[in-house]
């Protein structure tokens, strides 16, 4: 087997015989998802005395939203796969630590491996604690609302941004592993980017509700494009339009630089 | 150039201008077991990281199996194992998966990677744990499995970086059993490093002294000891200040209280001593006599006794270490 992959099988294997840790990963957004979501009664943001005006405003704002959980989920997810992916890199930090590093850099197999496998991993971590959430917030009642039409397509087009969002955020936070060495370190800057990451995207709230400036960094932001995606995919019903089209292609690129950054830091930047 | 390994003048400085190796010659033969032996911070475990690419050297050639260990990387990464100080075997996976990822790395087929890893298993009393999460195992055990991780793709030349250390003696004596039988099996070439005298002089054919980034001497350890001259005799006696007094020829040393003597051929020269000692009345408590040992060795070409080497802080190290990993 490619080392690639097997050591990404290791990172699983570990993961499911501690599902603990997976546990708590999906506990933290379904809190976003039902306290937060439920908090905020999008429909009363129209006056009763105007019922008509409320589909509008929830078509507009709203992306077509049932209410703000529905809104709210596409965002989780994709925030989830952040939280997912910004600890992908611990693993490489204990590694180091407990000198299983210093086998793997003994042996045979090409450096990005040693990344790699961190970031594929993280990414199929993502990706079930997705479908996970997911499901939860299907279940529940007055939770989240997917379109009539939403079909086999849509599904694709949600997996493809949910693995390209997982991909870019594990593999930008493991490069930050390759340099810094304790978990301090890492928590601390972990700790600084979570926030801000989130609030300058679309997670939460609509662009349009958005003042100037916040609107511009959101349009910057991976997760914008990637809670947009799947609100389109999710809850409005639409396959493919020329909006989504971009944040696809926003997302490779961003993949791309990351994959290439990889290989880059792999070959040149490994040390003990 | 027969030298499976062969190393010339290498050096290696760290950042800050912390010289760790200053000039170091190698030749170690195929099949040999060559160990180092030193005090933390000689240089032992630079060596190796050099040896096995881990890091690189600020200068020298270094030759290993023939390959160049810059230049030629790849090839000598095929052939090394390496078994570093750290217990370094994945908690959250069995003794079997462990092995079988590590064959993964030198592309061992899956069904022959099982193979060899129940064997090894077997070699080292591990095969009732194969299959038990190394979270369970005793720190020996732990050992043992990381000793055998290194040799999963048959490598020619194996590299133990304190194979004991930490370890209790019972445990101890058996990981040189292990050790032994992997030579006496597998004719390994073993280079391996250490700070205990009797498992330096236990295993290796041939050992070399390190102490500052310098080898001081190097030889069999019968060669080292027959480079000692002298026993070393030491009394304990009431009246120090006398009895320094009397044997002034003897050019006598006081430590802790007691006296040293260093002379050839004890067992027979110590009469006079004792002789003298008697005729003035003076009481002898207690005779020891220590003839050359490594410790001996040690204490001839570094001017510090090798025991103090071993602190606390190392089998604290190791222990944190098996915690940790717990």
């Amino acid at each position: 087997m490619d080392p690639r992959l097997s050591l990404t099988s290791r990172e699983l294997k570990k993961w499911i015989r501690n599902p603990m840790q997976m546990i708590i990963t999906i506990i933290q957004p379904l809190f976003w998802i039902f306290l937060f979501g439920s908090a905020f009664n999008i429909t009363n943001l129209v006056p009763s005395n105007f019922p008509s005006m409320k589909n509008y405003i929830l078509d507009t704002y709203f992306m077509g939203a049932k209410n703000y959980i529905s809104f709210l989920t596409p965002g989780m997810l994709a925030i989830m796969s952040l939280f997912t992916a910004m600890f992908s890199g611990v693993s490489l930090i204990w590694d180091r630590r407990f000198g299983y590093l210093t086998r793997l850099l003994s042996s045979p197999i090409p450096r990005d491996a040693i990344i790699f496998s961190k970031v594929f991993s993280a990414t199929v971590k993502g990706t079930i604690q997705s479908t996970i959430l997911l499901i939860i917030a299907i279940i529940v009642p007055g939770g989240l609302y997917v379109s009539n039409n939403f079909s086999f397509i849509n599904l694709i087009i949600l997996y493809v941004t949910l693995i390209m969002l997982s991909f870019g955020f594990s593999g930008l936070f493991s490069l930050l592993t390759v340099r810094i060495k304790t978990i301090e370190t890492l928590m601390a800057i972990v700790n600084l980017l979570n926030l801000p990451l989130m609030f300058t995207s679309t997670a939460m709230f609509p662009t349009e509700m958005m003042p100037d400036w916040l609107k511009n960094i959101s349009s910057y932001n991976p997760i914008s494009w990637s809670a947009n995606i799947m609100r389109y995919e999710l809850i409005s019903g639409i396959t493919i339009n020329s909006t989504i089209m971009n944040y696809l292609l926003y997302l490779f690129i961003f993949d791309l630089v990351v994959f290439t950054l990889i290989i880059i830091v792999s070959r040149y930047g490994f040390n003990e | 150039m027969n030298y499976i390994i062969d190393v010339e003048n290498l050096k290696k400085v760290y950042q800050g201008n912390i010289e760790a190796l200053k000039g170091i010659n190698l030749k170690i033969k195929k099949g040999e077991i060559y160990g180092f032996l030193g005090p933390n911070g000689a240089g032992k475990t630079t060596t190796i990281k050099i040896l096995t690419t881990i890091i690189k050297p600020t200068s020298g050639t270094v030759y290993v199996s023939g390959y160049h260990i810059i230049k030629e990387q790849e090839k000598v990464r095929k052939i090394i194992g390496l078994v570093p100080q750290d217990l370094t075997v994945d908690d959250d996976l069995t003794g079997l998966e462990n092995l079988i990822l590590q064959a993964s790395f030198y592309n061992i087929k899956k069904e022959e990677a099982k193979k060899k890893a129940l064997e090894l298993l077997e070699l080292v009393d591990l095969k009732e744990a194969a299959n038990r999460l190394v979270s369970t195992y005793s720190g020996g055990m732990r050992k043992r499995l990381d000793l055998i991780v290194g040799l999963i793709h048959d490598p020619d030349i194996l590299f133990l970086d304190e194979p004991t250390l930490g370890l209790d003696v019972q445990t101890r004596t058996k990981m040189w059993e292990y050790i032994e039988l992997l030579r006496k099996e597998y004719e390994k070439t073993i280079f391996l490093t250490t700070h205990y005298l009797e498992e330096a002089e236990k295993l290796c054919d041939r050992i070399g002294i390190i102490d500052h980034g310098k080898i001081l001497v190097e030889g069999t350890p019968d060669e080292l000891k027959s480079s000692v001259e002298f026993d070393i005799v030491e009394l304990e006696i009431d009246n120090v200040n006398d009895a320094i007094k009397l044997l002034e020829e003897f050019s006598p040393e006081i430590k802790q209280n007691k006296i040293l003597i260093k002379i050839k051929d004890s067992e027979k020269n110590i009469l006079p001593i004792i002789k003298i000692l008697n005729n003035k009345n003076i009481n002898i408590k207690r005779i020891h006599i220590e003839k050359p040992s490594l410790n001996s060795v040690f204490l001839k070409y570094t001017g510090r006794e090798m025991r103090e080497g071993e602190t606390e802080e190392d089998i604290l190290r190791t222990m944190r270490s098996i915690r940790r990993a717990r």
